[in-house]
């Protein structure tokens, strides 16, 4: 009986043993097609993220389409407006900067509409070139285009421009291309990017941002022309500038 | 040494994920209001201004930060599809966080410190979300699935 008993009960056991281990077959089945199936989903989504986020901007080679708003607008080397002007804008911005290309074709065609052109507002562009080699060259020539008072034409057509960073885009090619959308004499352009009087304009911009606290760009500096400039954020342009003018009345 | 068990890897992911919400958190953060990151590598600026930090208008670091919280509710649901879906969303954010170094070591040519922070969680919570997903739950708390 006793013997019986037990190997009806052994059955049972090696029964149960059996089971679970096909459960357990069966779950590590599910659960490698289901790492399979995740594996593959994320692969397609990663594929999707990066194919996306190829980085910068394509460049249409099209000027931006707005440089008749610099039209009858004074201009001189990084300034532009009215040097009388009672509120001063400073903008610290890398040429190959996305955000600062931006800045320059959805916000400041409206603050030259609305401040510069009425005198009420003059505006500084220091150009900085930490992100790389085509900062450094788009940078040159905009100042050497400076000195024929087409800075801010060349860089409107520069950020118009503007192609993925890093990439090398901004050679020979695309800086003449630049200068004479911008209306420029790229003879003369040419002849001055490497003079000392363009690199003591980048150094100049530098050491303004290093002075101003500034390590990122766009950047700004809103206040009375002549006066102590402050910080101030990209979406309180307007109402510092306003707040500024209202100081100077 | 003691094996990870299943729910041991989720209390471990749990923590890894809290980590990578903070840190998305902030870069998020001061993304929106316009301020430099925190940086001791001295190329947070660069990378921050850089056109990979943004996918059309979303900021990387939002997509990171929404990546942390879609990962933080997975683990929140008992089961071998939530445990997969971990995995899923952990492979996503590692392979991602590859690339983006990559970028910043051959392309944008600086370093952040925060970006590689997220990277190595990243990689930490697809290890634990692997030896999750593989590991059975506690006996008497499989949920079907």
């Amino acid at each position: 009986m006793s013997s019986r008993a037990d190997s009806k009960q052994a059955a049972r056991e090696a029964r149960v043993a059996a089971e679970r281990e096909e459960a357990a077959k069966q779950r590590r089945q599910r659960v490698w097609a289901l790492a399979g199936g995740a594996a593959l989903l994320a692969a397609i989504v990663v594929v999707v993220l990066i194919l996306v986020s190829a980085g910068g901007s394509d460049g249409d080679g099209e000027a931006s389409g707005e440089l008749a708003q610099f039209d009858g607008i004074p201009q001189s080397g990084i300034e532009l407006g009215d040097p009388q002007a009672p509120v001063t804008l400073v903008e610290f911005a890398d040429p190959q900067c996305p955000f600062c290309r931006d800045y320059t074709a959805d916000v400041m065609p409206g603050l030259i509409e609305q401040y510069v052109a009425p005198g009420d507002l003059r505006m500084e562009l220091q150009l900085l070139t930490f992100i790389g080699p085509d900062s450094e060259a788009i940078a040159r020539a905009a100042q050497a285009a400076g000195e024929q008072d087409l800075l801010w034409q060349f860089m409107d057509v520069a950020y118009a421009r503007q192609g993925v960073e890093n990439s090398g885009y901004a050679d020979q090619s695309f800086i003449d291309g630049a200068g004479e959308a911008a209306g420029v004499d790229v003879e003369e352009m040419n002849a001055s990017v490497e003079s000392a009087a363009v690199t003591k304009a980048l150094e100049d911009a530098q050491a303004a941002a290093a002075d101003a606290g500034i390590n990122s760009t766009p950047s700004f500096l809103v206040g009375p022309t002549g006066g102590e400039l402050e910080p101030v954020p990209q979406d309180g342009l307007a109402g510092a500038i306003d707040e500024a003018l209202a100081g100077a009345k | 040494m003691s094996r990870l068990g299943a729910d041991r890897a989720t209390t471990v992911a749990t923590v890894l994920t809290l980590a990578g919400i903070a840190i998305a958190g902030y870069l998020t953060y001061v993304h929106y209001e316009g301020l430099s990151p925190v940086c001791t590598t001295g190329g947070c600026e660069r990378v921050q201004a850089s056109s990979y930090s943004e996918i059309g208008p979303i900021p990387v670091a939002l997509l990171g930060l929404l990546g942390y919280v879609a990962i933080l509710a997975s683990l929140a649901v008992r089961g071998d599809f939530a445990r997969a879906a971990t995995f899923m969303l952990a492979l996503i954010g590692f392979a991602f966080s590859l690339y983006l170094t990559y970028l910043e070591l051959f392309v944008i040519d600086a370093i952040c410190q925060w970006c590689v922070a997220s990277a190595v969680v990243m990689a930490a919570l697809l290890v634990v979300a692997t030896i999750r997903l593989l590991r059975p739950e506690a006996p008497g708390r499989a949920a079907p699935g």
